[in-house]
This record gives C-alpha cells, structure tokens and sequence, in this order.
C-alpha cells in the first residue's frame, strides 16, 4: 500500500501532476494532507503487536530495508537448519565397503538414511571418527544436517547399498 | 490445533509425483501392508529409498507433490498423511 493517496492530491490540486501550482494555498493544503497520510501509517505501523519480534541483537543491513532482507535470510538459515518444511526432495543411493566413507556432498536440511533391504547385515552410520549407529536391512534413521557428506557410512562387509532421502538444500 | 489429511496413492512402474497437497508440518507416507513389492520414494530425477509393505517415513514437506514414487510392481499401493 502506498504511503500517499496520489489520487487525492491530484484532485486537491490538478496541476500538482505537472508541477505546475497554480494557488500556494491548495498546495498548502495537499502537503497537509500528505503528513497527515504518513502519520497515520507511522501510527498503524507503531500498533502493530511486537510479540512476534523477539530477536535480542541488532539486525543490521545499514537501513530498514536492508534490515528486512536480513531478517529474510534468517528465515531462509532457519529452513536450511532444518526447522520447517522443504520444498525439494533429492533421492540417492551409494554402495559401501567395510571401510567408512562419506556419503556424496549434498546439501540439505534434512537427509534420511536407509540401509537396503536387501542388504545381508548392518550398515554403521556416524560421523568421520566413529561409526556406531547401526541399520539393520531395511532400517532408518532421520538426521537433520547440512550437507550429506558429513555422514560416513561402512558396512558389516563390502557390497552393501546405502539409500537416502533428503530435502531442502 | 494439528489438522490432518489423509489418502493413497496406486502406483505404477514410472515415478509420478504425489498429489498436489500443501503441508505447513510434516508428512507421513506408507507403503501399504498389502503391497507384494517395494514402494520407491525421491525426488523428480530418482527415486532409490524404498520402503517394504508396512514400512513408513515422515518428512517435513510444504507439499506432498515434492515426493516422486514408484513401485517395483505396477499396483503398489502408498498410503499419506498431512500433518498442517
């Protein structure tokens, strides 16, 4: 919504459009009514329930605008952690041997990991160090993380299929 | 309050993506227990992660059209659930 009814200073003042002022005291009368416009929206903007604004440090981005942008890319951070849904879903799978290996770079919100079915015993999911969580054929485990190459995979013998789900990225 | 919606979904061959359903929470999706095969789910280029009759999956979608699915035998059946 504009801040300022054009319209209504027009027709205050139709030479106003062309800058061409004819009586100093209609326009006198249009700015009035401009300031008048711009503190009511000063006003509403000022009621506006600040419940939902609860972030404790400065947003930055130099001036209001930028600050909104900001506060739009928080948005954005909050999805890629995970916290709300995606619009993208990627699938995958990846074969894994009894050494421990990444699973392929993708970025994501949220990745699901699945041992195959098929597979003949357990697939160990963790991280670089260490690879404890075990899936039995057919198991799953949701992880919430950014990129799914911070999981390693290995499985109980060479040859097992790693599948995985993931979305947002 | 939690609204839900619910459905299914036959399936054939060639992955086709789920009805077109906005979700504001998350998502449930099962491959139905009468199933004599897997359900594959993904997105619109693969669908590798399977899901054996009975098996379930949650997920936090804003729709449920994101997911692309397809069963190793035409006739699989993957039931939904819209948590908003």
């Amino acid at each position: 919504m504009p801040i300022v009814d054009r319209s209504k200073l027009i027709a205050l003042e139709p030479n106003l459009e062309n800058r061409q002022v004819a009586d100093p005291e209609l326009l006198q009368t249009a700015i009035t009514h401009l300031f008048d416009v711009m503190d009511l929206h000063k006003d509403q903007a000022a009621a506006h329930d600040a419940a939902n604004l609860t972030y404790t440090g400065p947003v930055g981005g130099g001036t209001v605008a930028g600050a909104v942008g900001n506060l739009d890319v928080r948005v954005g951070t909050l999805e890629s952690m995970g916290l709300g849904p995606s619009a993208t879903v990627a699938s995958g799978a990846a074969m894994v041997g009894a050494t421990a290996s990444p699973l392929p770079q993708a970025t994501c919100a949220e990745a699901v990991i699945q041992a195959d079915p098929a597979n003949g015993g357990y697939v160990h999911v963790g991280s670089a160090t260490m690879q404890m969580y075990q899936l039995g054929p057919g198991e799953a485990v949701n992880l919430k993380i950014s990129n799914l190459s911070t999981i390693y995979v290995r499985g109980a013998a060479d040859g097992y299929l790693v599948n995985y789900l993931t979305r947002g990225g | 309050m939690a609204s839900f919606a619910g459905g299914q979904v036959t399936l054939t061959t060639a992955g086709v993506p789920l009805p077109s359903v906005a979700a504001t929470k998350e998502i449930f999706v099962q491959a139905d227990f009468t199933n004599t095969s897997n359900v594959l789910i993904g997105g619109s280029a693969t669908q590798d992660f399977k899901l054996q009759p009975g098996d379930a999956l949650w997920i936090e979608l804003s729709n449920l059209s994101a997911l692309w699915a397809k069963s190793t035998v035409a006739g699989g059946k993957l039931n939904y659930i819209i948590v908003n």
